[in-house]
């Protein structure tokens, strides 16, 4: 029997071979010495600093370049700026609601659509209700996927809500969870164009590593994204990214206040930054810092693949769907228009009497098949191919 | 002269009472011996029932108050506002003593004041509360900002001097706004009015002092827009230094050269504060973000 394909990239990515050496090691080193006295060093200035018995004896750890390696790392990989920051944080979510805590410092009215990722939605609307704001959120999956819209279309179609519903902030995802590829930078700048835009907040949880972030980085005052989708670093890490000039002193000033105050609620977030700022206090609570050496690995590896290759890989997505192993029947793409893709595809089958219509079913006539995917009710199913597959 | 008038015609129109109800009286009397003990109720009845009419008719037309409403339906109304109805007591006795005094000099000095305080209470009913040459609104400021139920302060900055907000009490006013922004039970936005000699035409940025001052705003989160005075000349009532509280009250702030305050109104007439509202939105026409501001040009060093 073959091996499965693996095409549920989107929900949690394979670990990349860095990433499964930095974890092994540093079980090993949590195993064999789990308060060693050059581990601050280690932690704060990387690999290199350690003496030389050490990087022997634990050489799947080489990819740790310390807090600010590792920052750096993430911020070239994103194509961001020198003078922007990078937060790290045991959970996305802590940094949605960061994000959201200082959006609703300037905005009265936020806009959002049905692509957001739920949890999210639920955390900037939970902020908005706790300081008298508003959430406005609009439809648009489905024009996007069966009415075939353009990106003109959307940009259009959000511009006009946003000035119908007198919106001054905007909560969008770079891609959401089906796949669908925002354009972001198109967007912003129609609205901007008429409107006063206070804040630009992304979801990159689908995009980064996954499709290029750099456009957001023109027109987002806060990116969130993960370590463990597509960056291949498996154990979670949230991912936060600003620097925009008009909002960077608003979330420095909130998050030195929140660190101050005790009131950075993740663990990892609330250590980085101390440790980054040189202000550990001593009181902060146990962190489980071994997503931060696998995402390091992630970031290690995913920096060693050639930029074209990626373009490549997403320009050749209708071969890879070709390729793929999948059971019988007419499985047809439910998809936007070509500007609007990612590596994310859904399918729907078409033999509506055959087919399973039951999610978990669906999930199991595909494994039987072959790939590993999400499935979800009607039959439809969602495959992202992450750059291990070909 | 004018006095002896309205005494005697006091008099006269006082009279009407005592007639009624001796009249009242016969009538009843009349029908205790001629009627039965059911018809008796009805007349009595009837009686009072056309007794209170004229009372209330009389009232009204005595005493024509700004709502029309009778002294009878006043005190109906008063009574069930246990607060007012109790400075309406105290009123009335002090009223009572000044009348009960004959000196014609007391007199003339107290109605003189009397009439002051009318003049003030009438403001106060109007929803206005003037102060002058103090800043002890800012107590009065403090207080709306902290009450429950106000969600957005719209502040209008109207900034002719660098020294704008930056005494004690303005400083403390500002620490009042971080802290109800910060700890997010309060929305805050501002427009800075500037004078063109703190900010010259070819200038990127203000005077450096008020530079400053809107950039701690803006780092804590205010959203703060800004224009020069001059660009609002076709439009001379947008200029002036204001705030609206929610939709709730409106507070007007009139400043010396020295950036005291020479007067201060606030006003919860809700048409106030919705006109207020309005000059708010073709303000913010005019001006410009702070952050937009921060985006385009670098902070001088």
């Amino acid at each position: 029997m073959p091996p499965l394909l693996y095409l549920d990239t989107a929900r949690l990515g394979p670990m990349s071979p860095a990433a499964r050496d930095a974890q092994l090691d540093f079980v090993r080193l949590s195993a064999e010495e789990p308060s060693s006295l050059y581990f601050e060093q280690f932690l704060r200035d990387g690999f290199r600093t350690w003496p030389d018995s050490y990087q022997r004896r634990f050489p799947g750890l080489c990819t740790w370049s310390g807090i600010a390696g590792l920052k750096q790392a993430i911020r070239q990989l994103a194509g961001a700026p020198d003078e922007w920051q990078v937060l790290l944080a045991n959970r996305s979510l802590s940094l949605v609601e960061l994000a959201a805590r200082a959006m609703f410092r300037v905005c009265r009215n936020v806009l959002a659509t049905d692509l957001s990722w739920p949890t999210y939605q639920r955390a900037v609307e939970t902020k908005a209700h706790q300081t008298a704001n508003r959430v406005t959120v609009v439809p648009l999956r489905d024009d996007i996927l069966y009415r075939a819209w353009t990106v003109d279309d959307v940009a259009t179609y959000l511009t006009d809500a946003f000035i119908t519903h007198q919106c001054d902030g905007i909560f969008l995802p770079a891609v959401d969870h089906l796949g669908i590829r925002l354009p972001i930078h198109r967007i912003v700048k129609a609205i901007c164009r008429q409107h006063e835009l206070r804040f630009c907040m992304i979801d990159a949880a689908q995009a980064f590593c996954h499709v290029s972030i750099t456009e957001c980085l023109n027109c987002a005052d806060f990116i969130v994204a993960g370590s463990h989708k597509w960056m291949g670093g498996y154990l979670p890490t949230g991912i936060g990214l600003f620097g925009r000039r008009q909002s960077r002193s608003l979330i420095e000033c909130l998050l030195r206040r929140r660190r101050h105050l005790r009131r950075l609620s993740d663990p990892m977030l609330n250590f980085v930054e101390q440790l980054d700022n040189s202000e550990i206090d001593g009181e902060s609570e146990t962190v489980n810092l071994t997503s931060l050496f696998t995402c390091a690995g992630a970031v290690s590896d995913y920096r060693s693949i050639p930029p074209g290759e990626l373009t490549q890989r997403l320009t050749q997505i209708d071969s890879s769907l070709a390729a793929i192993p999948r059971p019988p029947g007419d499985w047809q793409p439910v998809r936007p228009v070509s500007d609007m893709r990612s590596r994310i595809t859904l399918l729907r089958s078409e033999d509506r009497g055959s087919s399973p219509r039951r999610a978990e079913a669906v999930r199991k006539v595909w494994l039987s098949a072959g790939s590993i995917v999400s499935a979800f009710h009607n039959g439809v199913v969602r495959l992202s191919i992450s750059r291990g597959a070909r | 002269m004018r006095d002896k008038h309205l005494t005697r015609a006091a008099i006269q129109d006082h009279r009407w009472p005592f007639v009624a109800a001796i009249s009242a009286c016969l009538l009843i009397a009349t029908g205790w011996m001629a009627l039965s003990a059911a018809a008796l109720t009805a007349l009595v009845g009837m009686v009072v029932c056309l007794f209170v009419t004229l009372i209330h008719a009389h009232d009204r037309h005595r005493w024509p108050s700004a709502d029309r409403t009778s002294l009878l339906e006043s005190w109906w109304e008063l009574a069930g506002d246990r607060a007012v109805s109790n400075r309406s007591r105290q009123l009335t006795d002090s009223l009572l003593r000044i009348s009960r005094n004959r000196d014609p000099l007391f007199r003339e000095l107290a109605l003189e004041h009397l009439d002051e305080l009318v003049r003030r209470g009438e403001v106060i009913a109007g929803g206005t509360f003037i102060f002058e040459g103090t800043e002890t609104w800012r107590i009065i400021y403090e207080r709306l900002l902290r009450s429950p139920g106000l969600h957005l302060y719209r502040s209008v900055a109207w900034v002719k001097n660098a020294n704008y907000w930056q005494d004690e009490p303005g400083r403390k006013s500002m620490a009042i706004n971080f802290e109800l922004h910060a700890g997010e039970q309060l929305n805050i936005e501002r427009i800075a009015i500037i004078a063109d000699e703190l900010w010259p035409a070819g200038e990127v940025w203000p005077d450096e002092i008020l530079r400053q001052w809107l950039h701690a705003q803006h780092v804590r989160g205010i959203w703060i827009r800004f224009v020069r005075q001059s660009a609002l000349m076709q439009e001379p009532d947008l200029m002036a230094d204001i705030g609206i509280y929610g939709s709730r009250a409106l507070g007007t702030q009139e400043l010396d050269d020295n950036c005291r305050t020479v007067r201060f109104t606030m006003t919860f007439d809700f048409a106030s504060v919705v006109a207020a509202e309005e000059r708010w939105k073709r303000l913010a026409v005019y001006a410009e973000s702070f952050a937009g501001y921060l985006d385009r040009y670098d902070i001088p060093s």
